[in-house]
This record gives structure tokens, sequence and C-alpha cells, in this order.
């Protein structure tokens, strides 16, 4: 086991390391040498800290030694993507304007990932500010996709999925506020869990919208988002809106749901989830999936939706407007980049924040100062927002007919890097089929179903009721177990 | 919905974005695209519909009224872009003083 390899998933690595068969410093060994090798064409990771996770391996190693109790993921290599905080490390979340900024503190997701003795390896590539579908507009250039460099990883958290899928790192955290874990997850062929808004702490998270934004992981299976959404979740008093409900025991969940199977499950299929526009190897893979589901004995329930295909447009309308709050702060005073040659304090701001912003960001912003001013406030924010009530009561009406709701996680799979670029509009509607969980503050996942003929990742999504994670976790597990397992692709040697 | 040059500098202004015609005028169909499908809201039956600023109803809790550490001053100093002693340092905010 001496070849343990970060992506052999966390139990696997768990119990290889309490048996001596390998180490926590030869599974960061194992990570390095994989992104040295590997990560020159994914341009996954932005930032390497090769020797504070060699301080950490080396810690968990000599506790272990020594007999003395390690965490719940002791030695487990993962990324971080880099709009999260973490202390002493540069988090510059893809954009030029945080050049410069050194995290002066842990995000509260990081500080728990450290106490549970996992090993941080470095932090992830991601769209600017998280604001993306493909990780094509970060400073530091585009993520590529490990099943075919061609292609976007998915976006924004293309970085962790990227890494995760090439084995480079066991797992990672992402973001995501509109589909930003669910769909590179199902572009890279992986997990991606976004846990109910509230579940996990947003204190050090890098905001875009405070009122969508939840930290999850991307793992290689299910029982691994759940072994790291346990550590992270729970309540915070550095975050008002971390809820004070406690996790379950959200392992147990999954092993139940997994033994107990599919059987009496009822599974909700939106018809708007099937538009007549969807891409036909998405249908087609989803649509056996569904008939897997219903032969391993899910009840399959039709459910009619109206609400959530209009999803999208009040999503582009409420993300952007906090979105022009939330990144009022960086206008080149405190911190980040600062405009050369300025005259006063407005030119000071208007400069730095033209400069330091890329377009996409910038288009977000107008968007959202937009729907926030005079006039214009109440035709197109408030009916934004009322939109978001009809599609939560509609979701909450639908989960009293069935335990969970299904679909396609993204309308096609990945597309070639650079193909929607000239098209925002055709970008944001990939998030079509992840926003109404968004919206409505749901946990939703996203799990590999298959691939389509040419070779590329499916994915299948599941959305639970507000904080029913082990619900979640349990039905995604019996699911998985029915599925055809995904391709692993290569990692470290 | 039309955006008229006039309007996105209006919108820049706001955004405290210093941006010129030639980029604005690049952000103009694409900022009209997104807001003809917002613009499809109007569809919804919203008369009465409360809005949902967030997925679930936030309240405030007090904390206990503890000091605690807060950012050193030198680490504040070191991200900032420009110091002069201890302190950050800014072009001139208010007209007519040095």
């Amino acid at each position: 086991m001496a070849s343990a390899r970060p992506g052999d998933g966390i139990a696997t690595l768990l119990a290889a390391q309490e048996g001596g068969a390998t180490s926590a410093a030869h599974l960061v060994e194992a990570s390095l040498h994989a992104i040295a090798q590997h990560d020159g064409e994914l341009n996954s990771f932005v930032r390497v800290a090769a020797d504070a996770a060699r301080e950490q391996a080396a810690r968990v190693d000599r506790r272990r030694a020594q007999g003395e109790p390690v965490g719940p993921l002791a030695g487990i290599p993962l990324g971080i993507k880099d709009n999260l905080l973490q202390q002493g490390l540069p988090a510059q979340a893809g954009s030029r304007i945080l050049e410069g900024f050194v995290a002066p503190v842990d995000s509260t997701v990081v500080a728990r990932l450290r106490a549970a003795d996992a090993v941080l390896v470095g932090k992830t590539n991601l769209d600017e500010f998280a604001m993306g579908s493909g990780s094509e507009t970060s400073v530091h250039g585009p993520v590529r996709n490990p099943w075919d460099h061609r292609r976007v990883a998915g976006g924004s958290s293309g970085g962790s999925a990227a890494a995760v899928a090439a084995g480079l790192v066991t797992a990672a955290l992402g973001s995501d506020t509109g589909g930003s874990v669910r769909q590179p997850a199902a572009f890279c062929g992986l997990v991606g869990l976004k846990p109910t808004y509230g579940r996990v702490s947003r204190s050090g998270l890098i905001a875009f919208a405070s009122s969508l934004d939840q930290v999850g992981p991307l793992a290689s299976c299910v029982e691994d988002a759940a072994r790291i959404l346990q550590v992270i979740g729970g309540p915070d008093p550095a975050d008002a809106t971390a809820a004070p409900e406690p996790l379950p025991d959200l392992l147990a969940a999954c092993r139940q749901g997994r033994a107990a199977g599919l059987p009496g499950i009822r599974l909700g299929v939106p018809r708007q989830f099937f538009p007549p526009g969807l891409d036909p190897r998405i249908a087609d893979g989803v649509g056996q999936a569904l008939d897997a589901l219903g032969r391993a004995g899910a009840t399959l329930v039709e459910l009619d939706l109206p609400a959530t295909a209009h999803g999208v447009a009040a999503y582009y309308l409420i993300a952007p407007a906090e979105a022009a709050a939330n990144l009022a702060r960086f206008d080149g005073v405190r911190y980040g980049r600062r405009a050369a040659g300025v005259a006063d304090v407005a030119e000071l701001y208007g400069r730095s924040r033209a400069e330091g912003f890329g377009p996409e960001v910038i288009r977000r912003l107008l968007l959202g100062t937009f729907a926030l001013s005079a006039g214009y406030q109440e035709r197109y924010y408030l009916r934004a927002l009322q939109t978001r009530t009809l599609i939560r009561e509609e979701l909450q009406q639908a989960f009293r007919q069935v335990d969970l709701i299904a679909g396609p996680t993204t309308p096609g799979p990945p597309y070639l890097l650079g193909e929607l670029a000239a098209d925002p509009l055709a970008q944001y509607l990939q998030d079509c089929f992840t926003i109404p969980a968004s919206l409505a503050g749901l946990p939703a996942l996203s799990l590999p179903c298959g691939v389509t003929p040419e070779g590329l990742p499916v994915g299948l999504q599941l959305l639970a009721p507000a904080f029913q994670e082990q619900r979640l976790l349990a039905g995604a597990a019996a699911a998985e177990a029915c599925l055809p397992p995904p391709r692993r692709l290569g990692g470290p040697a | 919905m039309n955006l008229p040059l006039d309007e996105l500098r209006a919108l820049s202004r706001l955004a405290g974005l210093q941006l010129d015609d030639q980029q604005l005028l690049g952000y103009q169909a694409d900022l009209q695209g997104i807001l003809a499908l917002a613009a499809r809201l109007a569809e919804l039956p919203l008369a009465g519909v409360e809005p949902c600023p967030y997925p679930r109803p936030l309240t405030l809790t007090l904390q206990p009224d503890r000091p605690g550490p807060g950012l050193p001053r030198e680490v504040v100093l070191r991200l900032a872009p420009a110091v002069a002693g201890e302190r950050v340092r800014v072009p001139r905010v208010v007209d007519g003083e040095g």
C-alpha cells in the first residue's frame, strides 16, 4: 500500500494510514508529485503550499506514532478554492484587484479542516470572484478538464473539480452560489454537494452573493463528500447566517442509505428539467440513470414546477445586485491593487476597480447596479425576489409528494474552452437546473451517472428539503450503488 | 430594455467604475439581452407575493459582549497598498486640503 494515491478515497486512505501501509507524509508527497507532473496543463492550482502541507502531514504522522488521537480527516490531502481564506497564503479569488492580498486569518471551514488534521495542499483556480460556469475568467488563466483538455472543467469551482478528478488531491472545497460546486462536479465526473443555505459558515469566504453563497465539497464519492461536510458544517458564532441546527451523523446516513437501497424512495422528476432544447446526450444519460433508479425500486413521480423555469432570470438580477454591494469593498484603499497616479479618492476608486476587475465581473456589477437603481428596483430586483418566493414555495410543495427531486445537473456536457466566451447569456443558461435549489436555499448534489457517446461525464442532480442533508446523502449513496461507477482518471503513479 | 449610452455612464458612475464610452458600449448588447430575459418575470403572477431576500428567515442573535483580538496593526499595514508611518495612505479626499 506504499502506492496509496490521493485519489483512492478517504476511507481507504484512513485505513491504510491506521494499518501502517502508508503515511500522511507519503500521501502529501504523492499529491505534490502529481501536481508537479500534471498541473502544468490543467492549471487547477494557483498556489501550492508544499512546506506547510509537509509540516501538517509530519504532525499527523508524529501523533499517530505516539498513539495520540488524530482527526477524522487525518493525513488526507485537500485543495481549497482560492476565494476561501487560509492564513498566511494569498487569496486572490481569481482577480487582479486582490493582487498582493495575503489572508490574515483562516476561514471557518479551513480552520475546521485543520482541526480535523486534513493536509491542505494548496489553493485552487476559479472564475474571478466565483462568477462563471467555465473557470475561464481567472486572472491565472483557464482550467482544463482532465477528461478532455480542450474543454472547460466547469465553474466556478473548476480548479477544485479538475484537481480531484485528476487525482491530484483526494477532495477539495468549492463554493456554490448558483451551481458552482455541482456544475464542475458534473463536468468532471465527481460528486459535488451544495449544503442547505446556513449549514456551513461563510466566515472567511470572499463574498459574491450573500443570500446564495455556500461552501461545499467536491469528492470522488458520496461518502467522501459526507465526511467533509461533517467537518466543515454546523453553527458558527462568526457568521450570523450560519444556522443553529446541529449536524446529524452524515456518514451513518450514507451507510444506512446504501444498505436500505431505493425501494420506498419517491423521486420527483420536474418536467421543466427536461425542456425541449435539452442536449440529447444529457437527456439520454440522465433518462437512463433515472430508469436504473426506477428498476432498483425508486418510484418516479412527474412534477410540474413552472416557476423554476424563471430561475435564471431571477438569479441574474439577485446575484449581481448582491455582488454590486459586496464588491464595493474593493476600492484600492486598504488592500489589493491600487491604480497609480490618481489625483483624488474618486479617481482612486474608479480606476482601481476598472483596472482590477475583469469583464465578467464588470458586466455583473453594471447589471446589479441597474437592478438596484431608482426607477428599476421594483420592476427588476423586487420581481426577482418575488419569483424566488414562488420557486421556494413550489419546491416546498413538491416535497410533500416526494422525498427527493432528480434531474440533470447541466443542460449539456462540458463545452470547449472559449466556445461560450462571446455569449454571456448562453453561459448563464448553463446554470438553469442548479439555480432553483440555490434560490430556495436547498441542499443539492451532483452525482456522476454515466458518460456521453464521446466519453464525457454526465451529472445527475438530487435535491432535498432544507436541512435534510442526511436524506440527500442517503438517497445519493443508494443511487450511487445502482449507477455505473465513473471512470477514474490517472492520478499520481 | 434599451440601455442608451448616457444610462450606461450613470450606471458605471454608481458602480464606482471609471470606464470610457468605448468600454461601456462593449457591454451594451449583453446587458440588454440579459434584461430582456429578466423582463419576462413580468409574465408571472406576482401580485401580492412577498419578496424573499434570504432563503430562510434570519434572526439577529446577541452574543456576549467580550473583548477579543482584532487584526494586529502591522498586519493591516502590510496589506495596505500605501502607508505613511503607521497610517494607510490615501489620495486627497476633500478639495482644497493639502
